[in-house]
Protein backbone atom coordinates (compact mmCIF):
# COMPACT_ATOMS: atom_id res chain seq x y z
CA UNK A 1 0.00 0.00 0.00
CA UNK A 2 1.33 3.10 -0.53
CA UNK A 3 1.75 6.39 1.65
CA UNK A 4 -0.51 8.18 -0.36
CA UNK A 5 -3.27 5.38 0.15
CA UNK A 6 -2.57 5.11 3.63
CA UNK A 7 -2.74 9.15 3.93
CA UNK A 8 -5.87 8.75 2.74
CA UNK A 9 -7.22 6.17 4.83
CA UNK A 10 -5.40 8.43 7.91
CA UNK A 11 -7.35 11.08 6.59
CA UNK A 12 -10.91 9.52 6.00
CA UNK A 13 -10.67 7.85 9.62
CA UNK A 14 -10.16 11.26 11.15
CA UNK A 15 -13.02 12.75 9.05
CA UNK A 16 -15.27 9.96 10.06
CA UNK A 17 -14.20 9.90 13.54
CA UNK A 18 -15.86 12.68 15.24
CA UNK A 19 -18.95 11.67 13.86
CA UNK A 20 -18.65 8.62 16.43
CA UNK A 21 -19.25 5.58 13.53
CA UNK A 22 -15.66 4.22 13.42
CA UNK A 23 -13.39 2.50 15.47
CA UNK A 24 -10.04 3.88 13.65
CA UNK A 25 -8.31 1.74 11.58
CA UNK A 26 -6.07 3.72 10.45
CA UNK A 27 -3.26 2.36 12.55
CA UNK A 28 -3.26 -1.23 10.59
CA UNK A 29 -3.23 0.10 7.58
CA UNK A 30 0.59 0.60 7.59
CA UNK A 31 1.40 -3.11 8.03
CA UNK A 32 4.65 -3.87 5.94
CA UNK A 33 7.17 -6.81 6.13
CA UNK A 34 9.24 -9.39 4.30
CA UNK A 35 11.73 -12.07 5.07
CA UNK A 36 14.91 -11.06 5.86
CA UNK A 37 16.51 -14.11 7.12
CA UNK A 38 17.47 -16.46 4.93
CA UNK A 39 17.51 -13.90 2.50
CA UNK A 40 14.54 -13.62 0.84
CA UNK A 41 14.61 -12.15 -3.12
CA UNK A 42 13.53 -8.66 -1.80
CA UNK A 43 16.13 -8.61 0.73
CA UNK A 44 18.68 -9.45 -1.50
CA UNK A 45 17.56 -6.81 -3.26
CA UNK A 46 17.46 -4.59 -0.70
CA UNK A 47 20.91 -5.17 0.79
CA UNK A 48 22.14 -4.94 -2.64
CA UNK A 49 23.12 -8.57 -3.11
CA UNK A 50 21.70 -8.54 -6.70
CA UNK A 51 21.83 -5.64 -8.35
CA UNK A 52 18.98 -6.16 -11.27
CA UNK A 53 16.61 -4.81 -8.98
CA UNK A 54 13.95 -1.56 -9.61
CA UNK A 55 11.47 0.60 -6.71
CA UNK A 56 11.71 -2.84 -4.82
CA UNK A 57 15.44 -2.30 -3.56
CA UNK A 58 13.68 0.61 -1.50
CA UNK A 59 10.96 -0.87 -0.42
CA UNK A 60 11.54 -4.90 -0.07
CA UNK A 61 8.38 -4.39 2.86
CA UNK A 62 5.64 -3.49 0.37
CA UNK A 63 4.99 -6.86 -1.69
CA UNK A 64 1.66 -6.42 -0.95
CA UNK A 65 -1.98 -7.80 -2.64
CA UNK A 66 -4.98 -9.45 -2.68
CA UNK A 67 -4.80 -12.80 -0.55
CA UNK A 68 -4.68 -16.96 -1.94
CA UNK A 69 -1.83 -15.66 -4.44
CA UNK A 70 0.96 -17.96 -5.12
CA UNK A 71 3.47 -15.61 -6.71
CA UNK A 72 6.38 -13.95 -5.37
CA UNK A 73 5.77 -10.31 -6.39
CA UNK A 74 1.64 -10.06 -5.21
CA UNK A 75 1.00 -9.03 -8.39
CA UNK A 76 2.29 -5.69 -8.70
CA UNK A 77 3.73 -4.91 -12.13
CA UNK A 78 6.86 -2.97 -10.49
CA UNK A 79 8.09 -5.34 -8.58
CA UNK A 80 7.62 -8.33 -11.17
CA UNK A 81 11.44 -9.23 -11.48
CA UNK A 82 10.49 -10.70 -8.16
CA UNK A 83 8.89 -13.81 -9.77
CA UNK A 84 11.56 -14.21 -11.99
CA UNK A 85 12.70 -17.51 -11.98
CA UNK A 86 15.31 -16.63 -14.45
CA UNK A 87 17.28 -13.38 -12.38
CA UNK A 88 20.49 -14.83 -10.57
CA UNK A 89 18.90 -15.07 -7.09
CA UNK A 90 21.11 -16.43 -4.18
CA UNK A 91 20.16 -19.50 -2.78
CA UNK A 92 20.99 -20.02 0.58
CA UNK A 93 21.90 -24.11 1.95
CA UNK A 94 19.53 -25.17 4.68
CA UNK A 95 18.57 -28.70 6.73
CA UNK A 96 15.03 -29.48 6.46
CA UNK A 97 14.33 -27.00 9.29
CA UNK A 98 14.76 -23.36 8.51
CA UNK A 99 14.57 -20.68 10.95
CA UNK A 100 12.72 -17.64 9.34
CA UNK A 101 13.31 -14.37 10.45
CA UNK A 102 10.46 -11.63 9.72
CA UNK A 103 11.67 -7.70 9.42
CA UNK A 104 8.46 -5.27 9.85
CA UNK A 105 7.95 -1.76 9.50
CA UNK A 106 4.57 -1.85 11.26
CA UNK A 107 3.27 -4.70 12.71
CA UNK A 108 -0.31 -5.59 11.68
CA UNK A 109 -3.28 -7.51 13.32
CA UNK A 110 -2.73 -10.84 11.95
CA UNK A 111 -4.48 -13.42 10.50
CA UNK A 112 -1.30 -16.29 10.25
CA UNK A 113 1.50 -16.70 8.41
CA UNK A 114 1.38 -19.45 5.88
CA UNK A 115 5.04 -21.31 4.27
CA UNK A 116 4.72 -23.06 1.10
CA UNK A 117 6.65 -25.35 -0.82
CA UNK A 118 5.02 -25.93 -4.83
CA UNK A 119 1.77 -26.25 -3.62
CA UNK A 120 1.75 -27.43 -0.30
CA UNK A 121 1.53 -26.12 2.12
CA UNK A 122 3.93 -26.92 4.88
CA UNK A 123 3.63 -24.42 7.87
CA UNK A 124 0.49 -21.90 9.20
CA UNK A 125 0.70 -20.41 12.26
CA UNK A 126 -2.27 -18.50 13.39
CA UNK A 127 -2.01 -15.22 15.64
CA UNK A 128 -5.97 -15.07 16.10
CA UNK A 129 -5.38 -10.82 14.86
CA UNK A 130 -3.15 -10.29 17.38
CA UNK A 131 -0.16 -7.93 16.54
CA UNK A 132 3.18 -10.08 16.06
CA UNK A 133 5.95 -9.14 17.96
CA UNK A 134 8.40 -6.24 16.73
CA UNK A 135 10.76 -9.29 15.75
CA UNK A 136 9.54 -12.33 14.51
CA UNK A 137 11.24 -16.19 13.90
CA UNK A 138 9.43 -19.11 12.70
CA UNK A 139 10.51 -22.36 12.76
CA UNK A 140 9.60 -24.56 9.67
CA UNK A 141 10.11 -28.01 8.76
CA UNK A 142 10.04 -28.36 5.00
CA UNK A 143 8.86 -31.76 5.15
CA UNK A 144 10.80 -34.83 2.60
CA UNK A 145 11.85 -32.34 0.12
CA UNK A 146 15.94 -32.02 -1.06
CA UNK A 147 17.29 -30.11 -3.59
CA UNK A 148 16.72 -26.47 -5.17
CA UNK A 149 13.60 -24.94 -3.53
CA UNK A 150 11.31 -21.95 -3.68
CA UNK A 151 9.54 -21.02 -0.78
CA UNK A 152 6.59 -19.14 -0.60
CA UNK A 153 5.95 -17.46 2.91
CA UNK A 154 2.35 -15.26 3.13
CA UNK A 155 1.55 -13.07 5.80
CA UNK A 156 -2.11 -13.20 5.85
CA UNK A 157 -3.63 -9.83 7.46
CA UNK A 158 -6.09 -9.63 9.83
CA UNK A 159 -8.17 -6.74 9.35
CA UNK A 160 -7.61 -6.49 5.51
CA UNK A 161 -8.41 -8.31 2.67
CA UNK A 162 -4.82 -8.02 2.02
CA UNK A 163 -1.60 -10.46 2.28
CA UNK A 164 2.66 -9.71 2.12
CA UNK A 165 4.43 -12.31 -0.24
CA UNK A 166 8.35 -13.26 -0.21
CA UNK A 167 9.71 -15.87 -1.87
CA UNK A 168 13.01 -17.72 -0.24
CA UNK A 169 15.57 -19.85 -2.51
CA UNK A 170 16.44 -22.77 -0.50
CA UNK A 171 18.86 -25.56 -1.41
CA UNK A 172 18.06 -28.37 0.97
CA UNK A 173 19.93 -30.65 1.96
CA UNK A 174 18.51 -34.36 3.56
CA UNK A 175 20.14 -33.52 7.22
CA UNK A 176 18.54 -31.51 9.89
CA UNK A 177 20.82 -28.59 10.55
CA UNK A 178 22.94 -27.06 7.38
CA UNK A 179 26.76 -26.38 8.61
CA UNK A 180 27.03 -22.27 8.56
CA UNK A 181 29.57 -21.38 6.91
CA UNK A 182 32.10 -20.15 9.51
CA UNK A 183 32.28 -16.17 8.91
CA UNK A 184 35.24 -15.05 7.48
CA UNK A 185 37.77 -12.93 9.82
CA UNK A 186 37.64 -8.85 8.39
CA UNK A 187 41.34 -7.73 8.09
CA UNK A 188 41.60 -4.08 10.37
CA UNK A 189 41.08 -1.55 7.52
CA UNK A 190 44.06 0.31 6.61
CA UNK A 191 45.18 3.25 7.59
CA UNK A 192 42.86 5.56 5.63
CA UNK A 193 43.91 8.79 3.92
CA UNK A 194 43.41 9.94 0.66
CA UNK A 195 39.76 10.91 -1.21
CA UNK A 196 36.22 10.28 0.41
CA UNK A 197 35.26 6.91 -0.58
CA UNK A 198 31.97 5.79 0.44
CA UNK A 199 32.27 2.25 2.36
CA UNK A 200 35.60 2.64 3.47
CA UNK A 201 35.67 2.17 6.89
CA UNK A 202 37.26 5.51 8.62
CA UNK A 203 38.65 5.20 11.86
CA UNK A 204 38.49 8.06 14.03
CA UNK A 205 41.48 10.95 13.05
CA UNK A 206 41.74 9.65 8.99
CA UNK A 207 41.85 12.33 7.13
CA UNK A 208 40.26 12.87 3.60
CA UNK A 209 39.96 15.27 0.60
CA UNK A 210 36.53 16.15 -0.45
CA UNK A 211 35.66 18.57 -3.73
CA UNK A 212 39.11 19.67 -2.93
CA UNK A 213 38.62 20.24 1.17
CA UNK A 214 40.23 18.57 3.79
CA UNK A 215 38.14 16.69 6.51
CA UNK A 216 39.22 14.66 9.57
CA UNK A 217 37.10 12.12 11.06
CA UNK A 218 35.63 12.55 14.08
CA UNK A 219 34.08 9.41 14.96
CA UNK A 220 35.18 5.82 13.69
CA UNK A 221 32.33 4.55 10.90
CA UNK A 222 31.79 3.29 7.45
CA UNK A 223 31.50 5.72 4.71
CA UNK A 224 28.12 5.65 3.05
CA UNK A 225 26.42 7.47 0.02
CA UNK A 226 24.72 10.14 1.73
CA UNK A 227 27.24 10.67 4.69
CA UNK A 228 29.36 12.54 2.09
CA UNK A 229 31.76 15.14 4.86
CA UNK A 230 30.13 18.50 3.80
CA UNK A 231 26.49 17.17 5.23
CA UNK A 232 27.81 15.23 7.84
CA UNK A 233 29.96 17.73 10.37
CA UNK A 234 29.07 15.14 13.26
CA UNK A 235 31.43 12.72 11.49
CA UNK A 236 33.76 14.93 9.06
CA UNK A 237 35.74 18.16 10.86
CA UNK A 238 36.41 20.72 8.05
CA UNK A 239 40.47 21.53 8.73
CA UNK B 1 -0.13 14.72 -3.30
CA UNK B 2 -3.60 16.07 -3.55
CA UNK B 3 -4.00 19.32 -1.78
CA UNK B 4 -7.81 18.58 -0.47
CA UNK B 5 -6.40 15.30 1.08
CA UNK B 6 -3.33 17.39 2.91
CA UNK B 7 -5.65 19.84 3.63
CA UNK B 8 -7.88 17.26 5.35
CA UNK B 9 -5.19 15.97 6.86
CA UNK B 10 -3.22 18.64 8.34
CA UNK B 11 -7.07 20.29 9.50
CA UNK B 12 -8.87 17.29 10.57
CA UNK B 13 -6.00 15.91 12.54
CA UNK B 14 -4.82 19.41 13.88
CA UNK B 15 -1.53 18.40 11.98
CA UNK B 16 0.06 21.86 11.36
CA UNK B 17 -3.10 23.68 11.43
CA UNK B 18 -3.43 26.62 9.27
CA UNK B 19 -0.85 25.50 6.96
CA UNK B 20 -2.64 25.73 3.82
CA UNK B 21 -4.24 29.48 4.63
CA UNK B 22 -0.47 30.49 6.23
CA UNK B 23 1.66 29.39 3.26
CA UNK B 24 -0.18 30.47 0.70
CA UNK B 25 1.47 27.86 -1.71
CA UNK B 26 0.23 27.09 -4.83
CA UNK B 27 1.27 23.54 -6.15
CA UNK B 28 1.15 24.85 -9.96
CA UNK B 29 3.19 27.97 -9.34
CA UNK B 30 6.56 28.21 -9.75
CA UNK B 31 8.19 27.64 -6.48
CA UNK B 32 9.54 31.09 -4.18
CA UNK B 33 13.00 31.09 -3.23
CA UNK B 34 12.93 29.77 0.41
CA UNK B 35 9.78 28.64 -0.20
CA UNK B 36 7.47 25.26 1.18
CA UNK B 37 4.53 23.59 0.21
CA UNK B 38 2.55 20.95 2.71
CA UNK B 39 4.25 18.05 1.60
CA UNK B 40 7.24 19.50 3.16
CA UNK B 41 5.53 20.33 6.74
CA UNK B 42 4.27 17.08 6.79
CA UNK B 43 7.41 15.33 6.12
CA UNK B 44 9.53 17.34 8.53
CA UNK B 45 6.69 16.78 10.90
CA UNK B 46 6.74 13.32 10.63
CA UNK B 47 10.36 13.16 10.40
CA UNK B 48 11.28 14.68 13.48
CA UNK B 49 9.45 12.06 16.27
CA UNK B 50 10.70 9.00 13.20
CA UNK B 51 14.68 10.20 13.82
CA UNK B 52 14.55 10.71 18.04
CA UNK B 53 13.19 6.95 17.56
CA UNK B 54 16.42 6.08 15.39
CA UNK B 55 18.44 7.92 18.39
CA UNK B 56 17.02 6.34 21.52
CA UNK B 57 17.34 2.84 19.30
CA UNK B 58 20.87 4.23 18.88
CA UNK B 59 21.83 4.66 22.09
CA UNK B 60 21.04 1.41 23.32
CA UNK B 61 23.23 -0.23 20.69
CA UNK B 62 25.69 2.13 21.62
CA UNK B 63 25.42 0.38 25.65
CA UNK B 64 24.61 -2.70 24.94
CA UNK B 65 25.39 -4.16 21.31
CA UNK B 66 28.59 -6.72 21.50
CA UNK B 67 30.77 -6.09 18.45
CA UNK B 68 32.23 -2.49 17.97
CA UNK B 69 31.17 -1.86 14.18
CA UNK B 70 27.68 -2.57 15.29
CA UNK B 71 28.29 0.40 17.89
CA UNK B 72 30.29 2.53 15.80
CA UNK B 73 27.40 2.64 13.43
CA UNK B 74 25.11 3.38 15.86
CA UNK B 75 26.97 6.46 17.11
CA UNK B 76 27.45 7.46 13.79
CA UNK B 77 23.93 7.29 13.26
CA UNK B 78 22.94 8.95 16.73
CA UNK B 79 24.95 12.16 15.53
CA UNK B 80 24.25 12.34 12.42
CA UNK B 81 20.58 12.04 12.67
CA UNK B 82 20.88 14.47 16.03
CA UNK B 83 22.30 16.97 13.12
CA UNK B 84 19.34 16.32 10.80
CA UNK B 85 16.90 16.85 13.57
CA UNK B 86 17.90 19.92 14.62
CA UNK B 87 17.87 21.26 10.95
CA UNK B 88 14.61 19.98 10.33
CA UNK B 89 13.12 22.07 13.54
CA UNK B 90 14.82 25.13 12.80
CA UNK B 91 13.30 24.57 9.33
CA UNK B 92 10.05 24.00 10.80
CA UNK B 93 10.41 27.08 13.04
CA UNK B 94 11.58 29.39 10.16
CA UNK B 95 8.26 28.67 8.68
CA UNK B 96 6.37 29.43 11.58
CA UNK B 97 5.05 25.88 11.65
CA UNK B 98 4.55 23.33 15.10
CA UNK B 99 7.51 21.22 15.16
CA UNK B 100 4.95 18.78 17.44
CA UNK B 101 1.24 18.42 15.76
CA UNK B 102 -0.85 18.66 19.01
CA UNK B 103 -3.01 15.46 18.12
CA UNK B 104 -5.82 14.42 20.14
CA UNK B 105 -5.43 11.05 21.06
CA UNK B 106 -7.33 9.34 19.06
CA UNK B 107 -5.59 10.59 15.88
CA UNK B 108 -2.41 10.44 17.68
CA UNK B 109 -2.89 6.71 17.45
CA UNK B 110 -3.83 6.62 14.05
CA UNK B 111 -1.04 8.60 13.42
CA UNK B 112 1.52 6.68 15.25
CA UNK B 113 2.49 3.84 12.94
CA UNK B 114 2.98 5.89 10.13
CA UNK B 115 5.45 8.32 12.18
CA UNK B 116 7.61 4.83 12.39
CA UNK B 117 7.77 5.41 16.05
CA UNK B 118 6.46 2.15 17.37
CA UNK B 119 6.99 2.06 21.03
CA UNK B 120 7.04 -1.74 21.15
CA UNK B 121 10.35 -1.64 19.06
CA UNK B 122 12.10 0.64 21.82
CA UNK B 123 10.53 -1.76 24.41
CA UNK B 124 11.96 -4.94 23.23
CA UNK B 125 15.25 -3.49 22.71
CA UNK B 126 15.48 -2.20 26.16
CA UNK B 127 14.23 -5.92 27.22
CA UNK B 128 17.34 -7.31 25.63
CA UNK B 129 20.47 -7.59 27.68
CA UNK B 130 23.86 -6.81 26.18
CA UNK B 131 24.71 -9.63 24.14
CA UNK B 132 25.14 -11.17 20.38
CA UNK B 133 21.20 -11.47 20.53
CA UNK B 134 20.89 -7.58 21.40
CA UNK B 135 23.00 -7.04 17.78
CA UNK B 136 20.74 -9.11 15.87
CA UNK B 137 17.47 -7.65 17.29
CA UNK B 138 18.96 -4.48 16.90
CA UNK B 139 19.83 -4.93 13.08
CA UNK B 140 16.34 -6.18 12.33
CA UNK B 141 14.47 -3.81 13.95
CA UNK B 142 16.95 -0.44 12.85
CA UNK B 143 16.39 -2.11 9.29
CA UNK B 144 12.68 -1.84 9.68
CA UNK B 145 12.84 1.55 11.19
CA UNK B 146 14.99 2.91 8.36
CA UNK B 147 12.86 1.06 5.83
CA UNK B 148 10.28 3.49 7.32
CA UNK B 149 12.47 6.56 6.84
CA UNK B 150 13.40 5.73 3.11
CA UNK B 151 9.21 5.59 2.57
CA UNK B 152 8.34 9.13 4.23
CA UNK B 153 11.76 10.39 2.21
CA UNK B 154 10.59 9.22 -1.17
CA UNK B 155 7.32 11.06 -0.48
CA UNK B 156 9.00 14.10 0.10
CA UNK B 157 11.64 13.38 -3.21
CA UNK B 158 8.05 13.18 -4.91
CA UNK B 159 6.20 15.82 -3.58
CA UNK B 160 7.76 18.20 -1.74
CA UNK B 161 8.90 21.65 -3.02
CA UNK B 162 11.74 23.24 -0.59
CA UNK B 163 15.16 22.31 -1.94
CA UNK B 164 17.00 21.94 0.82
CA UNK B 165 14.25 19.78 2.43
CA UNK B 166 14.01 17.91 -0.34
CA UNK B 167 18.10 17.28 -0.77
CA UNK B 168 17.90 16.33 3.18
CA UNK B 169 15.19 14.05 1.32
CA UNK B 170 17.87 12.22 -0.85
CA UNK B 171 20.53 12.30 1.54
CA UNK B 172 18.32 10.00 3.78
CA UNK B 173 17.35 7.70 1.30
CA UNK B 174 21.10 7.19 0.32
CA UNK B 175 22.63 7.27 3.63
CA UNK B 176 19.09 4.89 4.97
CA UNK B 177 19.29 2.34 1.82
CA UNK B 178 23.27 2.54 2.18
CA UNK B 179 22.71 1.34 5.59
CA UNK B 180 20.21 -1.27 5.25
CA UNK B 181 22.79 -2.52 2.90
CA UNK B 182 25.68 -2.29 5.33
CA UNK B 183 23.58 -3.73 8.20
CA UNK B 184 22.95 -6.92 5.77
CA UNK B 185 26.58 -7.64 6.42
CA UNK B 186 26.36 -7.86 9.57
CA UNK B 187 23.74 -10.49 10.02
Amino acid sequence: MSLKRKLIMFASAVLLAPIGLVVLPAATANAHGYISSPQSRQAQCARGTVNFCGDIKYEPQSVEGPKGLRNCHANVGRFAELNDNSKPWKTTSVGRTVDFTWTFTARHATHSFEYFVGNTRVKEFRLNNQQPPATLTHSVNLGNVSGKVRLLAVWNIGDTTNAFYSCVDLQVSGGEEAPEPAPEPQPAPPPATGTWAANTAYPAGSIVTYNGATYRAAQSHTALPGWEPPSTPALWQAS
Amino acid sequence: MKAWLLALLFVLAGCGVGVTETTGVSISAPPPPGGFNDTDVMFLQMAVPQHEQGIEMARLAEKRADRKEVRDLATAIRLTQADEVEAMKKWLVAWEQPIAPDLDPNAHTAHGGMHGTDPAVLQMLRDTPAGPEFDNRFLNLLTGHQHGAVELARMEEKDGLNSDTRALATRIVQSRTAQIQQIGTYL
